[in-house]
């Protein structure tokens, strides 16, 4: 007894010594730490076409990892990019891991108490898979269904907390006896669609339109609230909190980007490389 | 931030805030109730798989159902468990809605597999001298396999069948593949809310481990008792 005592009390003890470990930070600029490496390391998940995959040569590419470059020749540093979790992308730029979170993240309320984010550089409105004939059009229109998402992902989490009312979400599927069913990737939410196990996948935009079009008798269409206001999410940098210079000069970059047209025109010729591929 | 506000904060975060301890809770249940299931479903087919096996091989009968059981053994041990998960989910079972369901089927039948070796190097361990007795006694040999060689069988594989039995509890862990929220995709969840990796990988560790610790002692007195007898 005394041993299994012993052992919990370790097992205790390691979970209080690693958290700890997340929270402590250093000083100093992380922009002057940078240009001194030579090196700004960019934190994505290449599964996420046409922002983040593995291109052709099977090194991450997209839209993100070009704004990564953007920024790493602004600052005339190299780009590191580090393909990783999604899950696991904030917290590696809130502990310093990494310098750049750059993976289609949305802007939430809870990762803004982790990270800051830059100015957005995409709005991206979320999408309904669903079959041809079926009848939803709207989230509220969910109401005694299942909609099946991906773990993690802005569609999933809105439609998430539509249900619980979490997150300063009006709930206005609470109580309607609505399902959000969580599946590690969109194209295993897409099968059990078709195996009827759920009525809807909800996704973004471009991996919706994707979908559809892999699989007949599916479409993709815009999904809004019933008073017609998109479901939508912003796209930002996120970068480590406090590095007020940093996230000055990535401001300073995608604010250009926007503003000259290249994030539609990288946005366009990934589409069109992912489109190839298939 | 000190480090005990960082801790109570993050800890408040994964546990507290929108009652997530609610799905730790409800996870474990599910992992639990795989657990469980699917162990009952393992020692049953793994039990009359080795069976049939033995019995097959000592008498040279049934040869075609030996054959279709040992393909039953190959491909089962042959192909990873989060494969036949998928197989079974999305391609045979497709008209079972209940995800637990169609997981423990899953982790049962693969872990049969693995029993049915365990429990056949028990009843081939016991000397053939214990058939022979009981059969002179007058039992038939189903009688013998019930009350002599199976219970000595059991004594002498309870190691190796414990651990079959804790792989399986943490095997459940990669039931998220088919949207069951069991306490490893609930960790998952959590993390993809929060943002912060370490406290729900630790936590959902954690439990693992007491639960695994839990087994242990639970085998050890089975363990103990059935040795009893053992002590001159």
């Amino acid at each position: 007894m005394k041993k299994v005592l012993a052992l919990v009390l370790a097992a205790a003890l390691s979970v209080s010594v690693f958290a700890g470990c997340g929270g402590s930070g250093k000083s100093g600029s992380k922009l002057d730490q940078i240009k001194k490496s030579g090196e700004i390391v960019m934190y994505t998940n290449a599964e996420f076409p046409p922002y983040e995959y593995l291109g052709d040569d099977n090194n991450v590419a997209g839209v993100d990892v070009e704004i990564g470059q953007a920024i790493a020749d602004s600052l005339g540093v190299k780009l590191k990019v580090q393909n990783t979790n999604f899950e696991g992308i904030v917290a590696g730029i809130a502990s310093g891991k990494g310098d750049l979170g750059l993976s289609g993240i949305t802007i939430t309320a809870e990762r803004k108490k982790e990270v800051d984010f830059s100015v957005p550089y995409v709005e991206s409105v979320q999408y309904l898979v669903i079959p041809e004939d079926s009848d939803i059009e709207t989230m509220e229109d969910l109401a005694g269904k299942t909609c099946g998402g991906q773990t993690g992902t802005t569609g999933f989490m809105l439609v998430d907390d539509e249900i619980n009312g979490t997150n300063g979400a009006a709930g206005v599927l609470k109580g309607k006896d609505a399902t959000a069913k969580a599946y590690n990737s969109a194209p295993t939410a897409m099968l059990d669609l078709q195996a009827g196990r759920i009525q809807a996948v909800v996704i973004d935009e471009l991996v919706a339109i994707e979908l559809a079009k892999a699989n007949p008798g599916y479409k993709a269409i815009p999904f809004k609230y019933e008073d017609g206001n998109p479901v939508a999410e912003q796209f930002a940098v996120a970068v480590k909190k406090g590095n007020e210079d940093l996230l000055e000069a990535v401001n300073k970059v995608v604010q250009d980007l926007v503003d000259n047209g290249k994030i539609q025109e990288f946005i366009d010729k990934h589409a069109d490389s992912t489109g190839d591929a298939e | 931030m000190g480090f005990i506000d960082s801790f109570v904060d993050k800890f408040q975060t994964t546990f507290i805030v929108n009652d997530r301890w609610l799905l730790f809770l409800d996870g474990f249940k599910v992992t639990i109730i795989m657990a469980v299931f699917a162990t009952l479903l393992g020692v049953i087919i793994g039990t009359i798989v080795a069976i049939a096996k033995v019995y097959s091989f000592q008498t040279g009968k049934l040869k075609i159902l030996d054959k279709i059981l040992s393909v039953y053994l190959t491909v089962f041990r042959g192909t990873p468990i989060v494969v036949q998960l998928m197989i079974w989910y999305f391609i045979i079972l497709t008209s079972v809605d209940n995800g637990v369901l169609v997981a423990i089927i899953a982790f049962g039948i693969n872990s049969g597999a693995y029993v049915a070796e365990i429990v056949r190097a028990g009843i081939l361990a016991i000397d053939k001298g214990q058939t022979e007795a009981g059969r002179s006694l007058g039992l038939s040999s189903g009688q013998t396999m019930k009350s002599i060689i199976l219970p000595q069988a059991f004594k002498n594989i309870l190691p190796a069948l414990g651990n079959e039995l804790i792989a399986l509890l943490k095997e459940t862990s990669v039931v998220g593949y088919v949207a069951v929220v069991d306490l490893t995709k609930v960790g998952d969840l959590v993390r993809s809310r929060t943002m912060d990796a370490v406290f729900p990988l630790l936590a959902v560790a954690l439990v693992y481990l007491l639960l695994v610790i839990g087994l242990t002692a639970i085998q050890k007195r089975i363990e103990r008792r059935l040795r009893q007898g053992d002590r001159r």
